[in-house]
């Protein structure tokens, strides 16, 4: 019985989610030699934001935050739409897991 | 858990690489903390030591440090210092403490210093990916001792769990060598602690079953032997009896009849029981099956004659290793059962020749067959099937078989039943192991090898036929044989006494071995 | 590099790892033997490779969220697969069996598709780049016997365990993975914006890191989160729910339930 009615209630929250999409602010963020810039990256707390992480390198790269929740794979030369938050003011670290010594940023919700 | 070793194996290899990569990932960790600690340390002291050169005025030299590291000084907002690979601009924000940032495509550790003068502020960076390479190249290193080692690790667990459960093997294959009858204890020394508890409760078991063995055998024999005696004094009795109020009376015919199969089957039992694995193993000799057969018939004419039943025996001489007397005891159970359970007039065939490895003793009938269903039950002591649905003068225990199973087993030989081709009825097809050293039957039982394989190549070829004996015994040639059982059926031989129809015309064995045999 | 490696296919094989263990400690059970898991494996292995090789396209889908989705879309496939399992397992009659190695089979194709993929692409990354591919290889290979042994370990304490307590390890850890499973997908759903997004009921990561050694081994058995938002903490309690309610609704309503021996 569960497959249906979830498909229903996706279905629901996507209109309602969609409604909300014409005021998501978007922020850009880019990846070039496996680092992240900005590698502070500054959002309005309590609002759902979109990023928007654009791969400059020939080599994939895998967005992702424990503190956010967040776990997407960016291919090479390509980019990718994360939409994280609404988010409580504070800071949230992210990193890039093919690169993680290096592709480290933060993100500042304020 | 399907094996110790494998589960020992895997466990122990699962373990090892466990506790030796996390240790190696925790140290890695430590490693890279220890490694940021001093890093920041090296930070610090550099900009102390820019910071005091500032403060004395001089010019900073701009390429004195390695490419790995930058610095800036700045007095409020005026860059009054930078070395060669710094920016015009501000490095990190200007908030005095460690920073992390990225730069030229690397990322650096800063340290934002403000001397005791306020309005000096010194940036110093070390490139933080340099200090992560080393970490890892130590860890990277001292990982791969551990990886190659690893199959080596696999092997020696393999041979160690091996050498562990070598007791365990040497066990396993002495319990299977062990020859069925053999109860003696095992050999107690040399197992270590956890095995000894088992081979000790082997023992234990061993002795219990050799002593349970032993009184059933001694309860039976002895309470057979006990009742022959008392038998005797009845026989003699009911002679008396019969002397005195004459034959013909029923009561004393049907204990006639229950005397005489109280008899028998004190001789069954005490024939059961006197054939042990330990007595046939002293008493094997080389014995003519085909000369037992004929010396088995003979012994039994009288009593095929007195149901005037035909019986044919078809033999090629074949010499086995066993104990003559319980072949003997085989050979007349079939036989006796055959004539027994087929009414007057049947026919009995006896085939007995080399079959493959084994030989062959098949005894053919053609009464009325034993379903299948059965087949299993017959062996089975004291079974009769359909209880008493033979007539009451068949004299029975239902231990006849039981008794053929018995010597067929401890001579590891094979007994199947099945229906007769030949004659309709029942057919027990018994298989006993030829001697495996051909030397024995001095190149005799190749040759008879060799026979058995041109009728499995021609089995229509009629001169293989000639090699094999096919005898129909008539009352001529059969010598009359004076027993104390024969006097007792004199009646019946009576109505006996003319001449038997002569045997099968045609031979009826047939060379297709799958159709005649079961 | 080597960490970031070691990281990577310890947290893709110990979950891998750990499924394929419980499925075969049931396999084991009902003696299906192991040659049905080498057959997924091998099928499953084929799937990461093409999906791996098509993730620029799929990611385009949905409005470039299309890896999500997809992603989301083989973990309830995942979910319902070991739903089905817990049913088969514990009441339908013997007849119905031979669907559990079916069963089986397909939550390892799509749980090792779902991880390979993630694991080529990486690789396929320095492909190029011999030092750091070595160096890459050694982590993973670090990474793989980690979750490898984890896994053998984990089936060796399962089967030796008592018959009864194997079934109820058995049905609590089916249960719980497939609910980790559904807290996972609704995750990818809400970061692919279908579902809202809402500030995190609780905040769990002072007590159990998830960066830290136990937290992966919980999020890798029951999809520990430590900043749920109420939609995933919704998601996950019906489905962590429905697993023994369907089995009892089950058990009452028939389907000749016998209970396991």
């Amino acid at each position: 019985m569960k497959p249906r009615s979830r498909c229903g209630l996706v279905l629901l929250l996507c209109v309602m989610s969609s409604g909300l999409l014409a005021e998501t602010p978007v922020v850009r963020i880019d990846i070039r030699d496996h680092l992240f810039y900005p590698a502070e990256v500054l959002v309005p707390a309590n609002t759902k934001v979109k990023l928007l992480v654009t791969n400059l390198d020939p080599t994939p790269e895998e967005f992702e935050s424990y503190e956010l929740n967040r776990e997407k794979v960016i291919l090479g030369n390509s980019r990718a739409i994360i939409f994280i938050g609404p988010l409580a003011p504070g800071e949230y670290p992210f990193f890039g897991e093919f690169n993680m010594s290096t592709a480290q940023g933060t993100v500042i919700a304020k | 858990m399907k094996s110790i070793r494998l589960y020992l194996i895997i466990v122990l290899l699962s373990t090892i690489c466990l506790v030796n990569f996390l240790a190696a990932l925790q140290g890695y960790r430590r490693s890279m903390v220890e490694a940021s600690q001093l890093l920041d340390e090296q930070l610090a002291e550099d900009a102390r030591l820019v910071s005091r050169l500032a403060a004395a005025g001089g010019n900073l030299p701009r390429d004195m440090y390695s490419d790995s590291m930058v610095f800036q000084v700045w007095q409020s907002n005026r860059l009054l210092h930078r070395s060669n690979n710094a920016p015009e601009t501000s490095l990190s924000p200007m908030a005095s403490g460690y920073h992390m940032q990225s730069y030229r495509g690397l990322r650096w550790r800063l340290l934002v210093y403000e001397d005791d003068d306020p309005q000096f502020r010194v940036i110093v960076g070390q490139r933080a990916d340099v200090y992560a390479r080393l970490v890892e190249n130590i860890i990277v290193e001292s990982l791969l001792p551990i990886i190659w080692v690893l199959p080596i690790l696999g092997l020696v667990i393999w041979l160690i769990v091996s050498f562990g459960l070598s007791p365990l093997k040497r066990l396993a294959v002495l319990l299977r060598q062990r020859r069925a009858e053999d109860l003696t204890p095992l050999d107690v020394s040399g197992y270590p602690v956890e095995l000894a508890i088992v081979v000790s409760s082997t023992n234990q078991l061993l002795s219990r079953l050799a002593a349970a063995f032993d009184r059933e055998k001694r309860f039976a024999a002895d309470a057979a032997h006990e009742l022959r005696t008392p038998l005797a004094a009845l026989k003699v009795n009911l002679r008396n009896l019969t002397d005195d109020i004459g034959a013909d009376n029923d009561s004393v015919r049907e204990l006639e009849a229950s005397v005489d199969r109280m008899g028998h089957s004190i001789e069954q039992i005490l024939t059961l029981y006197r054939l042990t694995p330990e007595t046939l193993h002293r008493q094997k000799t080389a014995v003519d099956l085909q000369g037992l057969a004929k010396k088995v018939i003979i012994e039994l004419y009288r009593n095929f004659q007195g149901r005037h039943q035909d019986i044919e025996l078809q033999s090629e001489p074949v010499v086995i290793e066993a104990d003559e007397f319980a072949l003997m005891t085989l050979m007349r159970n079939l036989v006796d059962n055959a004539g027994k359970y087929t009414p007057p007039g049947g026919r009995v065939l006896v085939v007995v020749k080399p079959e493959g490895q084994n030989a062959l003793v098949r005894v053919e009938d053609s009464g009325p067959g034993i379903a299948e269903a059965h087949h299993s039950r017959v062996f089975d002591r004291f079974y009769r099937v359909g209880g008493d649905r033979h007539d009451s003068n068949v004299i029975g225990c239902g231990l006849g078989l039981s008794i053929v199973d018995h010597i067929v087993r401890l001579h590891q030989g094979q007994i199947d039943l099945g229906r007769s081709a030949a004659l309709g009825g029942l057919a027990v097809a018994v298989r006993l192991p030829l001697p495996e050293d051909p030397g024995h039957q001095k190149g005799h039982g190749t040759k008879k090898s060799a026979v058995s394989r041109t009728e499995d190549s021609h089995p229509a070829h009629g001169n293989t036929e000639a090699k094999i004996a096919n005898e129909n015994f008539s009352s001529e040639n059969i010598p009359s044989k004076k027993g104390p059982g024969t006097n007792r059926r004199g009646k019946k031989e009576r109505g006996g006494d003319r001449p038997t129809k002569t045997g099968v015309g045609k031979p009826s064995y047939r060379h297709d071995k799958r159709r005649a045999s079961l | 590099m080597l960490l970031d490696a070691v990281i990577i296919i310890l947290r893709e094989t110990l979950e891998a790892g750990v499924l394929v263990s419980l499925l075969l400690t049931i396999a084991h059970r009902f003696h299906l033997g192991a040659r049905w898991l080498l057959f997924a494996l091998a099928t499953g292995l084929v799937g990461a490779g093409v999906y791996a090789a098509s993730l620029a396209t799929v990611s385009t889908w949905f409005d470039d969220v299309g890896q999500e989705v997809i992603n989301a879309a083989m973990q309830y496939g995942i979910y319902l697969s070991l739903l089905a399992i817990s049913l088969l397992i514990s009441l339908v009659a013997t007849a119905k069996r031979r669907y559990l190695g079916g069963f089986l089979m397909l939550t390892v194709v799509l749980a090792v598709v779902r991880e390979g993929a993630e694991i080529t692409v990486f690789f396929t990354g320095y492909l190029q780049n011999e030092d750091v591919l070595s160096r890459a290889l050694t982590g993973g290979f670090v990474g793989l016997m980690l979750g490898l042994s984890a896994g053998a370990l984990c089936y060796y304490v399962i089967v030796s365990l008592s018959p009864t307590m194997e079934r109820r390890i058995q049905h609590v850890m089916l249960a719980l993975m497939a609910a980790g499973m559904v807290g996972q997908a609704t995750q990818l759903l809400i970061q692919a914006d279908w579902l809202p997004s809402t500030m995190p009921l609780w905040d769990t990561g002072g007590w159990l890191s998830e960066r830290s050694v136990a937290g992966e081994i919980a999020y890798a058995i029951f999809g520990y989160e430590a900043t749920p938002t109420p939609v995933e903490v919704g998601f996950y309690s019906v489905a962590l729910a429905l697993i023994p309610l369907s089995v009892l609704l089950c058990r009452h309503f028939g389907f000749n339930a016998r209970q396991e021996v």
